[in-house]
């Protein structure tokens, strides 16, 4: 019975998480933290997951403490219009969105940073799919 | 600048003006005449004062009191042409483009566009969509601005150049007016 429980624990996508997700890697002035998750980190080196630090895109519904599963992007492959990115500028994390061609923006009325540019030690890591931007509003 | 809640931010904080100027790294007197609103801030000055307040930087500007250039002049065609014949007709304006603001969009100084002021199209803009923006003024009457509109409360301007701290539509007195559609 006992050793019934553990199995099924085991396979529970909570007690992944909290056994065997390594303090994230953030430093001051991060908006995400890498989360490093020993057992996938060889499934799939494509993907990373990120823990949201600020409400930069809190209109967009991403709050602190949720984690993002992002795709890495390749080396000259630019991310959809307006979707949530990954951005490394002088050794900070950022979470932004991107606008077309080259901006990258908070979306939120408590954090309303300046648009960023996409200058050269601006880089893209990785996206998420734009599922969870709206296209529409009703103003 | 709202300067009073500059002040008051800083006393709820235990602040003198003295600690506050040295964390934001400006000299005492300098600080005292931004709090007094005699003097302004560049913007980092201003992003490092309201990471020292702990608060974001539009709590310390009051979009009502920023002064906007207006982006944009009504352009009207020559008379009898068809153009003009069109817009006649039509909920549609026509503007000349007097800043650079969306310049990464090929919108440039003197470029002419065509906007929809069509109340239905205004509430059925879509995002990313150019749009004209009605910015109330304390001091004069609205002025037009030429702004990108992100979903869902965002304008932001699309410049290199001219890269302008992003409107809040839930705290500014900015109303989308036109959709620009050439």
């Amino acid at each position: 019975m006992e050793s019934a429980r553990r199995f099924w624990r085991a396979l529970s996508p909570i007690w992944l998480f909290h056994e065997m997700t390594l303090p994230p890697r953030a430093a001051v002035g991060d908006d995400l933290a890498l989360l490093e998750l020993p057992s996938l980190s060889n499934a799939n080196e494509s993907v990373r997951s990120y823990r949201v630090l600020t409400p930069v895109l809190s209109d967009l519904g991403f709050y602190p403490g949720q984690v993002l599963t992002m795709r890495l992007l390749g080396k000259h492959e630019a991310p959809d219009a307006f979707a949530i990115v990954a951005v490394s500028v002088g050794g900070r994390l950022l979470l932004r969105q991107f606008v077309p061609p080259a901006l990258l923006i908070t979306n939120s009325r408590q954090v309303l940073a300046p648009n960023l540019p996409m200058i050269e030690n601006v880089v893209i890591i990785a996206t998420l799919a734009p599922t969870n931007a709206p296209s529409h509003t009703s103003l | 600048m709202e300067t009073s809640r500059i002040k008051r931010l800083r006393l709820e904080r235990g602040l003198t003006l003295a600690d506050l100027a040295e964390k934001v790294g400006l000299s005492e007197g300098h600080m005292s005449r931004v709090e007094a609103g005699t003097r302004g801030l560049r913007f980092a000055k201003l992003d490092k004062l309201a990471r020292t307040l702990g608060v974001p930087v539009t709590d310390l500007v009051a979009a009502d009191e920023v002064a906007f250039a207006p982006d944009l002049e009504d352009y009207h065609p020559p008379k009898g042409s068809v153009v003009a014949k069109a817009l006649a007709t039509s909920t549609q304006r026509m503007f000349r483009v007097l800043s650079g603001v969306l310049s990464e969009l090929n919108l440039g100084e003197n470029a002419l566009i065509v906007a929809e002021m069509d109340e239905k199209a205004v509430k059925s803009v879509s995002n990313g969509s150019v749009v004209i923006v009605s910015m109330a003024s304390k001091e004069s009457d609205p002025v037009f601005l030429l702004r990108q509109f992100i979903a869902p409360y965002l304008l932001i301007t699309n410049s290199r150049e001219q890269n302008s701290l992003p409107i809040h539509m839930l705290d500014a007195p900015a109303k989308i007016a036109g959709v620009v559609i050439l």
